[in-house]
């Protein structure tokens, strides 16, 4: 990290102090809000993706939203929230890429307050209420330097009405594996074929990496979640997503799974548009698209043939229909 | 190739600027502009084609200029204002800005520096544009008088990851802005030059999607075969996904072929419709 924005506001706390920390050499910039940098116009996400800078920051308000419909394994009260915004990842398809103009992180510091809103919520609902972390980030990517997942789990450990999804890409997991599991989280990771990982998800753990790190989550005692998520179309999809769920359920107890989920290819289409401004030369958005009620996606045909395949497969070879979540969509 | 403009407001600050790059004056009946392929590669071993543009004192002729200077020349993909300012930090000492505000506004820009690795140890301030000279000088902040004028017409055109300013302390607590002479103003300029350098060697050009073949095979046919602009926009998309899809741009002779746009728009749908991606 070379460059570091801090928020005047949040400059003196000592989880602020300790993170600037862990980047002795990074330029110190003090700004009054995130947004001055962050939502500044004439950026490009693309060129910023190459040497992005670190925000750190506080989140006034709006910390727990609830989730899109679909959005969802089988809850009733389903939430989002973020303590960071954007990733260090680099996924061609992300639609982080088309929601923001910055490529920046940033880490909201306040983890307290996030807590805090999630057991209110949790407070106003009987029924339990389901938790997703990861909506626009990746959930665990940053962990050795922001350690909110560690603070997050004893806040859950500590209400069990909530639940938790801590939804990632990541092999960071030694917050976890450190500590006793919690009966109430999902570490769901998202998972493509291997060639789609490497061509598509660009500096992300291998899908080697990810199975290993499910199948250690699993040896110790956490519920996993597996996330197919985004499915996207190839000249040889049914062949790459066979051996994908091979791979999976070779080294995985597949009735240990908590729950399973699809995710078709959609984006917005603003985002979409945004995106291929930014990535002419990328195959997958070049590729034929259809628009329908403002998502750009595979048209349906392609978009049922490539779900029906995977579900097929999944509840014929491989799960119950009870772990089974069709479509919990974001990439 | 990509083209930088180094923009100065006063003739002792471009001064050593021209000598070091040797540049040449275009001959502008309006703008003090100069020229040349200059030899510094990026950092990535591009040649750039490099101006000067030389603004004149004030926020409001730099921003001006800048405009002027946008307009006549579209390739430029980069501008760097370079010149002196007030600091509480040693004479000569050269620093870039990772902000610039306006003071009379409060308005601010945040330029996104290339990495710390590529432009070495210079040291990083907020640079404050004021109409007139002060001296209440800090550590942290640098007056100068043009470059909130520079990045607020730059950047109704450019990304921030492309416009910077490279200053150099010619004023603080213990020598005022009473005793700068130009020859003091060359001096430091020329001592800027190696930081000047690292930057510009260090701007992101590589992370932007190379379309000079597309632009240039679209122009081809945009010359044989009438497109509106709508369809023009379309054909440049088309050439685009194809390229992304197909790995290679359509085969020009054969697209010449077509008598008209809508001709040739179908032909490349059709092929596009059925290429699919093989991981
Ligand atoms: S899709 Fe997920 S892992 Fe990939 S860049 Fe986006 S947030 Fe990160």
């Amino acid at each position: 990290m070379d460059t570091i924005y801090i928020e005047r506001e949040v400059m003196s706390l000592p989880r602020t102090q300790a993170m600037l920390d862990k980047y002795p050499k990074a330029r110190h910039v003090t700004v009054e809000r995130y947004t001055d940098v962050f939502n500044a116009p004439g950026q490009n996400f693309r060129v910023q993706k190459s040497n992005p800078a670190l925000i750190l920051a506080k989140k006034h308000g709006n910390r727990v939203l609830p989730t899109p419909p679909d959005y969802h394994i089988g809850g009733q009260n389903n939430y989002y929230f973020s303590h960071m915004l954007n990733c260090i990842y680099d996924c061609r398809y992300c639609f982080l890429q088309g929601m923001y103009r910055s490529a920046n992180y940033v880490v909201f510091v306040n983890y307290e307050d996030f807590f805090e809103d999630i057991q209110t919520t949790s407070n106003n609902n009987t029924e339990p209420s389901w938790f997703f972390s990861g909506y626009d980030c990746d959930s665990l990517a940053l962990e050795p330097m922001t350690y909110f997942m560690e603070q997050c789990l004893a806040a859950f450990d500590s209400m069990p009405n909530a639940w938790l999804e801590i939804r990632t890409k990541s092999t960071q997991i030694r917050n976890l594996t450190s500590r006793k599991p919690i009966d109430n989280c999902v570490v769901a990771y998202s998972l493509s074929p291997e060639n789609i990982a490497r061509t598509e998800e660009h500096k992300t753990p291998s899908l080697a990496k990810r199975i290993k790190a499910l199948k250690l989550l699993q040896d110790h005692g956490w519920k996993i979640g597996l996330r197919f998520d985004p499915l996207l179309k190839a000249e040889n999809s049914q062949q790459l997503y066979s051996t994908l769920f091979e791979q999976v359920f070779a080294e995985i107890d597949a009735s240990l799974v908590h729950s399973v989920s699809l995710g078709p290819f959609r984006l917005p289409k603003p985002f979409f548009k945004k995106m291929i401004r930014l990535y002419p030369d990328s195959a997958l958005l070049s590729a034929s698209m259809s628009v329908r009620d403002n998502m750009v996606s595979y048209d349906e045909n392609t978009e049922a043939n490539l779900i029906n395949f995977c579900e097929s497969q999944l509840l014929n070879e491989y799960i119950s229909s009870e772990q089974y979540f069709p479509c919990v969509s974001v990439s | 190739m990509p083209a930088i403009c180094l923009i100065t407001a006063l003739p002792s600050e471009a001064r050593p600027l021209i000598k070091h790059f040797r540049l040449s004056a275009v001959g502008h009946k309006h703008l003090r502009l100069y020229q040349a392929v200059a030899g510094p590669g990026n950092a990535n071993q591009h040649a750039i084609t490099l101006y000067l543009l030389q603004c004149g004192v004030g926020k409001l002729n730099a921003a001006a200029d800048t405009a002027a200077m946008l307009q006549l020349l579209p390739s430029v993909d980069a501008v760097i204002n370079v010149g002196i300012a007030g600091c509480e930090r040693p004479l000569g000492e050269t620093i870039i800005a990772h902000c610039v505000q306006d003071n009379a506004s409060s308005r601010q820009w945040y330029p996104h520096l290339p990495s710390s690795k590529l432009v070495g140890n210079a040291v990083s301030v907020q640079v404050q544009t004021v109409d007139t000279p002060a001296d209440n000088y800090t550590h942290d902040t640098a007056f100068d008088m043009e470059a909130s004028g520079i990045v607020h017409a730059a950047s109704k055109v450019l990304d921030l990851a492309f416009i910077h300013c490279v200053k150099v302390v010619s004023d603080n607590g213990q020598s005022s802005i009473e005793r700068i002479t130009s020859e003091s103003v060359a001096q430091h300029v020329s001592n800027s030059i190696p930081v000047l350098e690292t930057l510009m060697a260090a701007l992101p050009f590589d992370s932007q999607p190379n379309l000079a073949d597309i632009q240039a095979l679209s122009q081809t046919l945009q010359a044989r075969i009438h497109f509106s602009s709508t369809e023009q926009h379309t054909l440049n998309q088309l050439l685009q996904r194809h390229k992304a899809l197909l790995g290679q741009l359509p085969d020009e002779t054969s697209l010449l072929q077509h008598a008209t746009a809508k001709s040739l728009r179908q032909h490349l749908v059709a092929e596009l419709d059925n290429a699919n991606i093989a991981y």
